[in-house]
């Protein structure tokens, strides 16, 4: 499914590039949790736009709630026309 | 010929404000500004302290060290974003304050943190199209006036300061060997000061605004690449400049950018801990400690790279002669 493959990403961009070591749920809020800061999350917005290929605005930060994981993979399933009920699903 | 740096005299405002305070007025939590953004303290121009009085003391540094080099003087260039007046330009103040020729050609150049880079090339062309042997390039720039005390993106990043860089003519093959200026304007309200010139920007604030987040992208993207053109363009592998002297912004980015570069640790320098971020003054003062400390030699390879508000970014190559 595209959305588990996004939430991958996202979790490999985390752990290996930001080093967040705690667990990782749809429901983390990487600022309001305390798993990034301010900077860490302003190399994090600026990686997964790298990694998608696409730019986020700071209001679609704001108002779809991107410092929070699972509305983050929704977000970018959405941009990327995947996710579950999407027509470009990758197979698997 | 060339443009080399003959000199660097700097000024920093006696009084020092430290995170603690920085963090009772603004709610920025002390220990983030020191270990993440790597900064400890800043210098604070009074308020009866112009910008034109800071360059004053930075070129009286710089001459304190240069024996006859003020009568020698044929441009003043003074980089500024926060001049004493709107008119006359700081340089004209500056030029005379300092007792230089009248027969010296002054101006302000109103970048931020390019500033330097940006002057360095106007320096090298009066050099190179034979318009004048000696230029004094004074970066003096106080945002911490402009700087909202209970901002959370701002507060604290910045320092004052001013620093004065002589600079005359060396032989073909080293000093400046090349440049690489840029602008996107497209990004101006990234980092704005609204409301501070005639247009009227209603509902706007009357303190700078940053979107830190946008010019973070910036430094780790377009300056990135615009720094590994003008390495390429000089014929650069990383592995041979010596010192990389970024615009000294905060300690994160630049350990972005150095990691983007392919950089080791040991060749970017990282010099804001006790002035913070200081505009155009950030690159020659961070220079000035490499030359105090001695590691400059002839023939080093260094790339200086001055990146922000406008947005405007300058890259140099500089072999040191």
């Amino acid at each position: 499914m595209q959305t588990e493959r996004i939430r991958q990403r996202i979790e490999t961009i985390l752990r290996d590039e930001l080093h967040v070591a705690g667990p990782l749920h749809d429901t983390t809020a990487l600022l309001g949790d305390n798993v990034l800061d301010s900077m860490d999350f302003a190399n994090y917005l600026t990686r997964v736009e790298e990694e998608f290929g696409l730019s986020i605005s700071n209001e679609d930060v704001a108002e779809r709630r991107l410092g929070i994981v699972g509305k983050m993979v929704e977000y970018l399933a959405e941009r990327t026309g995947g996710g579950a009920g999407g027509g470009h699903g990758d197979g698997t | 010929m060339n443009a080399r740096i003959a000199g660097i005299g700097s000024y920093l405002p006696a009084r020092v404000v430290t995170n603690e305070e920085i963090a009772q007025a603004s709610g920025i939590d002390a220990r983030f500004l020191e270990e993440k953004v790597g900064i400890a303290s800043r210098h604070v121009a009074g308020d009866g302290e112009p910008t034109s009085a800071m360059a004053v003391r930075a070129a009286e540094a710089l001459f304190a060290g240069q024996g006859g080099a003020r009568a020698h003087v044929d441009v003043l260039i003074v980089c500024t974003q926060n001049p004493d007046y709107r008119l006359p330009t700081t340089a004209c103040i500056v030029q005379h304050r300092l007792g230089l020729s009248t027969a010296c050609a002054a101006f302000d150049v109103n970048l931020g943190c390019s500033g330097f880079v940006y002057c360095l090339a106007i320096a090298q062309n009066f050099i190179r199209a034979g318009g004048a042997r000696t230029v004094l390039l004074i970066m003096a720039d106080q945002y911490t006036k402009i700087t909202g005390r209970e901002d959370r993106v701002t507060a604290g990043l910045f320092g004052d300061a001013a620093c004065a860089v002589l600079v005359n003519a060396c032989e073909e093959g080293y000093g400046v060997l090349d440049y690489l200026l840029g602008t996107d304007g497209g990004g101006a309200e990234k980092l704005i000061l609204y409301n501070s010139g005639v247009a009227r920007d209603a509902g706007k604030p009357g303190t700078l605004y940053m979107d830190g987040r946008a010019i973070y992208k910036f430094a780790v993207t377009t300056v990135v690449e615009q720094a590994r053109q003008a390495m390429d363009r000089a014929g650069l592998a990383a592995g041979d400049v010596r010192h990389v002297v970024f615009h000294q912004a905060n300690k994160y980015m630049l350990e972005e950018m150095r990691q983007r570069l392919g950089l080791r640790p040991e060749q970017v320098v990282v010099a804001l801990r006790e002035c913070a971020n200081t505009v155009s003054a950030s690159i020659p003062l961070a220079l000035e400690q490499l030359y105090r400390r001695q590691e400059v030699h002839r023939g080093d390879v260094l790339l200086l790279c001055g990146f922000g508000v406008g947005l405007s970014w300058g890259c140099a190559v500089y072999k040191e002669p």
